[in-house]
């Protein structure tokens, strides 16, 4: 009788400290940064029919023999995604998809913005192409400057376009210049060291980069070097696919945002002596996302010392994500006198493939360069830094572009010279984004039967 | 009685899920298009007889079904004007030493049956009425055997539609998700005695371009023989004229079309009742406006549609042996 209430309390007790001291395992996360998903596919129920009939006497034009897909895009991750979705798969002969010319490869006309962000110049990249010819203006400074200097992009657009990006683009334009409306460049270039330092910020919501920027800094970069790479052009093939910009699952936007896709698919003939047969749909997304994460390191010099100290340097895990497709699974750490080393291991946790930014236009299932393994299984290390401060982490492979293996798994490692001559140890955020295309499939299928 | 409520009530709920749940899956081939089988010849039980006697007649009934897909019919358009004329023709070889043909069936040059469709399930059939005389036996042989041979010859066609997968990768060299794959598929009947058996899809690349191609074996599963069939001539003439040349035995007609365009095929010729043919759809290019190029797009993996048939005259035979019994004396 005396040792039931002793084995509730001891079960009490053990429960509430594995609760509050992580003894769970991996490192404690916002609630927003946790999971594997990035902008998510789904068809409601009712909006994928199973059997369809085709009439070769039609009643109502408007319906009749058309299939009415109404695709669900859902950021379910944690950073804001632009991209888009393609339709393919079904027999372009006796189908047609309103809104796809399977028979063009590219756009006819088709205007972008992009900014390009580099160690020593910047640039914003304004260009239209239309049939063959191209026609871009580009502002910014093309050579190294002493002083530093702030801009406001969505000023600048707003002189030079007014709302003509808008009347061209009407949603994702307005959406896009809303998010870089504020967004500010700040240069400090040093002539001696030959450097320069490049900071953003978005005046208008008044935070720094990093959690902050949640997904648009990859977003301007990876357009713009996908632009500067392969001609002005958009990565997402407007002729092919629909756009969707969508912000992600945090406390300003809890749930994340969605959007409807809807897409219409036409019976346009009938083969002869053909009864019925089954179609497929494939539905591929292709986007950028962001992985960020920024967990608490000790930076001890001397790790060995026996002196009391606010913390100790430990291996960092991530057993459940960052919110987004490629994870951070784990950070170690190597304490030096003089260096920090931090090994970061990534990893594609997701169901789909990883892009190359330039590599994105072939996400388009209608495109017809092959995406072989030189185009996937490539992730940037956008930012790393320990909490606001400038010191540069060097890092191996310089580039800062991280090569998954088949599995999946890459590895980047980066040295934090020790700036101050310190003897105990302190700790500090170290802030981590990871940019990346990715890429989803949607199938479902359909029996077509003939109805007269 | 409350076991009865019970049990009743179970009965209920057990009625209304499985009407809820739905019915079967849908059939997914057509019932008709299967089988080896053409026009088939039978005889009824004791017609002909086994034995008949000299100097007597008999009489020999021949039930022939089209078991077959293909309709043996007259076609005619809106305008009642004919578009094809399609009929079997039975030729009847006995020994005139011994017997001598007394009445023939009306239908005997101009058959008519409709194959397997939703209207004639199991095909249609008629029945033949032939009647014979036996000649008094000459000579001091006794009991002698003669064959009466039937031999029916008919145009015919083999239709097949098949889904097949268009992969421009056909090596898998790239990475982004398929539909489908394309392979080989192995086929039974079609409801015809000619027969696909199989198709081995290929996209091949060639220059700027590339080419579907489909090589198809064919095979006579039939226990007859095929012939070339010309639609200039009758049926009667083609069947019973001059022995074919050399060329138009074995030889058939094959159309194929892949995503409503016809393809290019070679010349099929059953060697052993089977031919290997190969059909393209010629070249398929990105930046050339052809037709095919046109209407491929940048259509990378799909599901399509191979349309396939097969022209030809088709003759088999049967026969029955009639022991002549002489009158004892």
């Amino acid at each position: 009788m005396r040792t039931l209430p002793i084995l509730l309390l001891s079960l009490f007790l053990a429960s509430t400290l594995t609760a509050c001291s992580g003894l769970g395992g991996g490192t404690k996360q916002d609630p927003y940064f946790t999971g594997y998903d990035g902008a998510a596919m789904r068809l409601p129920p009712g909006s994928a029919p199973k059997t369809f009939y085709y009439y070769s006497t039609m009643r109502n034009a408007d319906t009749d023999n058309r299939l009415f897909y109404n695709l669900e895009v859902a950021n379910k991750g944690a950073a804001d995604t632009y991209g888009g979705v393609y339709i393919s798969g079904y027999d372009p002969t006796f189908i047609k998809v309103k809104g796809v010319d399977i028979s063009q490869a590219g756009a006819n006309i088709d205007c972008d913005w992009d900014a390009l962000m580099t160690n020593h110049n910047w640039q914003a990249v304004i260009a239209c192409t239309f049939l063959d010819s191209n026609v871009y203006v580009t502002l910014g400074n093309h050579q190294q400057t002493s002083g530093g200097g702030s801009f406001d992009m969505g000023r600048i657009l707003d002189a030079i376009f007014g709302n003509a990006l808008d009347a061209k683009v009407p949603i994702i334009g307005r959406k896009i210049r809303d998010w870089v409306t504020g967004l500010q460049f700040d240069i400090n270039c040093d002539n001696d060291k030959n450097e320069c330092a490049i900071g953003v910020d978005w005046t208008t919501q008044d935070f720094d980069f990093g959690a902050a920027s949640n997904g648009r800094v990859a977003i301007a970069y990876i357009t713009s070097l996908y632009a500067d790479m392969m001609g002005n052009r958009n990565f997402i093939n407007r002729l092919h696919g629909k756009e969707f910009a969508l912000a992600g699952d945090r406390q300003s936007y809890p749930g994340g945002e969605f959007t409807y896709l809807p897409f219409e698919a036409e019976i346009i003939s009938w083969p002869k002596g053909l009864q019925q047969t089954q179609q497929n749909f494939m539905f591929t997304s292709c986007y950028i996302y962001t992985t960020y994460a920024d967990p608490q390191v000790c930076i001890d010099p001397y790790p060995d010392t026996s002196t009391r100290k606010v913390c100790k340097p430990k291996a960092v895990t991530y057993p459940k994500g960052q919110g987004g497709p490629v994870a951070i699974t784990s950070i170690q750490q190597e304490n030096t006198p003089r260096a920090i080393y931090f090994t970061i291991n990534v990893q594609n946790k997701g169901k789909g493939l990883v892009y190359a930014p330039m590599s994105m236009h072939k996400c388009d299932p209608l495109q017809s360069d092959r995406v072989t393994n030189k185009d996937l299984n490539y992730v940037i290390l956008g930012d790393i830094r320990l909490a606001n401060e400038n010191q540069q982490f060097r890092c191996q492979p310089q580039s800062r572009i991280i090569r998954l293996d088949e599995k999946g798994k890459g590895t980047i490692m980066c040295e934090y010279p020790v700036m101050y001559n310190i003897q105990s140890a302190y700790q500090s955020p170290l802030v981590i984004s990871l940019w990346y295309g990715y890429s989803e499939t949607l199938q479902t299928s359909v029996l077509l039967k003939r109805g007269n | 009685m409350n076991t009865r409520i019970h049990l009743f009530g179970i009965a209920i709920v057990l009625l209304f899920i499985t009407s809820c749940t739905g019915g079967g899956t849908p059939k997914a081939d057509d019932p008709y298009h299967k089988g080896t089988d053409g026009l088939v010849m039978t005889f009824p039980p004791n017609v002909p007889p086994p034995m008949v006697y000299e100097d007597d007649t008999f009489n020999v009934l021949l039930r022939i079904e089209n078991k077959g897909a293909f309709n043996l019919v007259k076609k005619v358009d809106e305008s009642l004007n004919l578009i094809s004329d399609d009929y079997a023709v039975l030729l009847i070889t006995t020994n005139p030493f011994y017997l001598t043909p007394t009445y023939e069936d009306a239908n005997r040059m101009t058959i008519y049956l409709n194959g397997k469709s939703p209207g004639f399930p199991n095909g249609d059939g008629d029945v033949h009425d032939y009647g014979f005389y036996v000649k008094p036996i000459t000579g001091e042989r006794e009991m002698p055997n003669t064959p009466i041979l039937f031999t029916l010859c008919y145009p015919y066609q083999t239709e097949l539609i098949q889904d097949v997968c268009i992969d421009r990768d056909y090596y898998n060299t790239d990475a982004r998700k398929k539909v489908c794959k394309m392979q080989d598929i192995s086929l039974s009947g079609q409801g015809a005695p000619v027969t696909i058996t199989s198709i081995k899809p290929r996209a091949l690349k060639r220059d700027n371009g590339i080419v579907v191609e489909f090589l198809l074996t064919i095979e006579n599963k039939g226990k007859g023989s095929v012939l070339t069939k010309e639609s200039s001539r009758l049926i009667e003439d083609q069947c019973t004229g001059i022995k074919p040349e050399k060329d138009d035995w074995n030889s058939l007609k094959l159309t194929a079309e892949l995503m409503g365009r016809p393809l290019t095929c070679t010349k099929v010729e059953l060697l052993n009742n089977k031919a290997e043919v190969k059909c393209t759809t010629g070249d398929i290019d990105d930046r050339v406006t052809n037709e095919a190029g046109a209407v491929l797009g940048q259509a990378r993996n799909f599901m399509s549609v191979l349309y396939v048939t097969l022209d030809y005259l088709y003759q088999e035979s049967t026969s029955k042996t009639i022991r002549i019994e002489r009158f004892s004396t």
